[in-house]
């Protein structure tokens, strides 16, 4: 599937995380495929619901587990301002409880960990697709 | 006896009067002839003289012959108070002994029996003459052939004596009076019996005291025997309840080693819940290592396709690959120490050792401080002094586990904001004592007691069997003899933990 380059519409990303040396590879990992897009990082789930308030991003890749705010409440409160948001949720989680949980926001992405950056790629590319349909 | 017959004595003291009396006359008649025939020549004043010499003889004779029977009397009623003296003391000395003595003239056929042998009758003494017909009648009837036949027996066989036991009934009063009666035969020098001579005792009372003492004997015979039949029956009594003790004892035995039998079983079922609780704890730290793991092994990943990546767009360098070979080394590292970690863990203890518990607590903490911080949960760790026990430790660090893991739990299961768990390690009294404090809102009143029984669980099929608590209670308390309790706070729960 290509990507259609929009640089009137770049699209943002928001990583919330709060393993550090997860982030920092990440970070410089999604611009080399997606070069032109806006890349935040969150270490925690609160910070993630101030900084979606701020850059409002298309897409959101998040952790479930993390102190404080965890990833699903993090993603409800962030669909409450913004219903359009993407969800790709990393999880170390393959049991089904935290499927059950998943399926309460409706998340669009999933991957396990550790991440195949293949997956991540696909899973991103599937969600710009997605935006664009809407915003048609 | 012949009371009226003169014996030889009394004509001895007669002679002697008649002899003095003859002599007298004699020597009277000789000499006074003489005297007067020389005084007096003339026939006719001798013949008037002899007159008053006549008269005088016989006043001087008859004065001689009262004196010498005066005499004699005097002597004779002396010796007849002499005998009635000693008849009245053997008459005295019958009664008091109550014996009495009897004699018959055989060829006169006269019975004399002494007073007392009247009052053994029960009659007066002396009040009529004594037959043998009389004694006969006051012989008991049943008695009174063989007392015939004693007596009568005894002449016709010539025995010199014989002697008999027997009853009367007294005349009257008709009282039964038992009699001792002895007999002895007197012959003549032709052999022939001429006088009897018995006594008869009355032995009445030593006959009824020596009844009373046969009386007592046969009673004593018969408490004996009654005694004999009670400890015979005591003993029989007591061999039963030897013989019950025994069953008893048999069967507590049989208890007994049903009960070790049980008990083995029991222990079996212990190691067996030790076994599956050490698997759960073991199970839980896999959980944990899985956790742990996961996200170095994420970076791992990402670091290792960073290089495919950027090799791939153009941006591979040295730098990038030497940084991303030092991170991986340190994530392998840090994965290496997180096995031995675990390895540590589920170790046994083979023997007890002194360790301290501050050091466990935080061994302890670190295996999983990371998946507590990632859920969100506030740990505070606080110790005081150095506390130390003997025991075993790697057993007491998954007693904390277990308590820590539950505080988890009940975090995750309540979504509790502000999670905190606090644990404190101080010495009191000589005992180390720990505390985990949760805030995840504290145990259930009706479920609080029963938290430490095996196989209670609040958790969902599958997330556990049960047997975590029970056995941090085995451990702490059996086997290393503290104590481990329970009670709720203002807003969670606070396990303690005292050896």
């Amino acid at each position: 599937m290509e990507l259609i380059p929009d640089s009137n519409h770049p699209f943002t990303i928001l990583i919330v995380e709060d393993d550090k040396s997860a982030t920092e590879v990440l970070k410089r990992m999604i611009p080399l495929k997606f070069p032109d897009f806006q890349i935040y990082v969150a270490e925690n789930g609160k910070t993630g619901v101030e900084l979606s308030k701020n850059y409002a991003p298309d897409i959101v890749i998040t952790d479930i587990n993390m102190p404080g705010m965890d990833g699903i409440r993090m993603a409800e409160q962030i669909r409450t301002m913004r219903m359009a948001t993407k969800f790709i949720v990393i999880t170390g989680y393959s049991d089904k409880i935290h499927l059950d949980e998943f399926s309460r926001i409706d998340i669009n992405e999933y991957i396990l960990k550790p991440i195949d950056f293949k997956r991540l790629f696909s899973a991103i590319e599937k969600c710009i697709e997605e935006i664009h349909i809407e915003r048609l | 006896m012949e009371p009226h017959l003169l014996n030889t004595k009394d004509r001895l003291v007669i002679l002697k009067i008649v002899a003095i009396y003859a002599c007298f006359s004699s020597l009277w008649i000789y000499f006074s002839d003489k005297i007067l025939g020389t005084l007096f020549i003339d026939p006719e004043t001798i013949v008037r003289i002899s007159l008053f010499k006549g008269l005088l003889f016989i006043i001087l004779t008859s004065f001689l012959l009262y004196q010498l029977i005066a005499r004699y009397i005097r002597k004779s009623k002396q010796k007849d108070q002499a005998l009635r003296e000693s008849e009245k003391r053997l008459n005295k000395a019958q009664e008091i002994a109550h014996l009495g003595s009897w004699e018959l003239d055989v060829a006169a056929n006269i019975l004399t029996w002494s007073d007392e042998v009247y009052r053994i009758f029960g009659l007066k003494p002396q009040e009529f003459k004594a037959t043998y017909e009389a004694f006969l009648e006051v012989v008991h009837p049943e008695d009174r052939p063989a007392v015939d036949a004693a007596y009568t027996g005894s002449l016709r066989e010539g025995k010199d004596d014989y002697e008999i036991e027997h009853r009367i009934i007294r005349k009257s009063t008709g009282e039964i009076r038992y009699l001792h009666e002895k007999c002895e035969h007197i012959r003549d020098h032709s052999g022939k019996i001429i006088r009897s001579v018995g006594m008869t005792h009355d032995i009445t009372e030593q006959k009824l005291a020596a009844e009373a003492v046969l009386k007592l004997n046969e009673e004593l015979e018969v408490r004996v025997s009654q005694r004999t039949n009670e400890l015979e029956e005591n003993r029989l009594k007591l061999e039963r309840q030897n013989e019950e003790l025994r069953e008893t004892y048999n069967r507590l035995e049989e208890e007994t080693s049903e009960r070790i039998r049980a008990m083995g079983e029991l222990r079996e079922k212990e190691h067996m819940m030790i076994h599956q609780s050490r698997m759960a704890a073991m199970g839980e730290m896999l959980g944990h290592i899985a956790h742990q793991w996961r996200q170095p092994l994420n970076v791992l990943g990402l670091k290792i396709q960073e290089l495919g990546l950027s090799y791939e767009y153009g941006s591979f360098s040295k730098e990038l690959l030497e940084k991303n070979i030092a991170g991986t080394m340190e994530i392998l590292k840090h994965l290496s120490q997180t096995i031995d970690d675990f390895r540590n863990f589920s170790a046994l203890d083979k023997e007890k050792s002194l360790f301290r518990i501050d050091q466990v607590v935080e061994k302890t903490i670190s295996l999983i401080k990371d998946n507590f911080l990632k859920q969100g949960i506030n740990m505070e760790v606080s110790s005081s002094g150095e506390p130390e026990i003997l025991g075993y430790p790697n057993e007491y660090s998954q007693v904390l586990l277990n308590i820590l893991i539950n505080a988890m739990d009940a975090f995750v299961e309540r979504r509790i904001d502000n999670a905190q768990v606090t644990v404190r390690s101080w010495e009191e009294d000589g005992r180390a004592v720990v505390t985990i404090t949760d805030n995840a809102g504290g145990i259930k009143d009706e479920i609080i007691d029963k938290i430490f029984d095996a196989y209670f669980t609040t958790k969902e099929l599958g997330k556990g069997v049960g047997v975590g608590l029970f056995m941090c209670k085995n451990i702490i308390e059996k086997n290393m003899g503290g104590r481990l309790t329970v009670h709720n706070t203002e807003n969670g729960a606070e396990f303690r933990i005292e050896i």
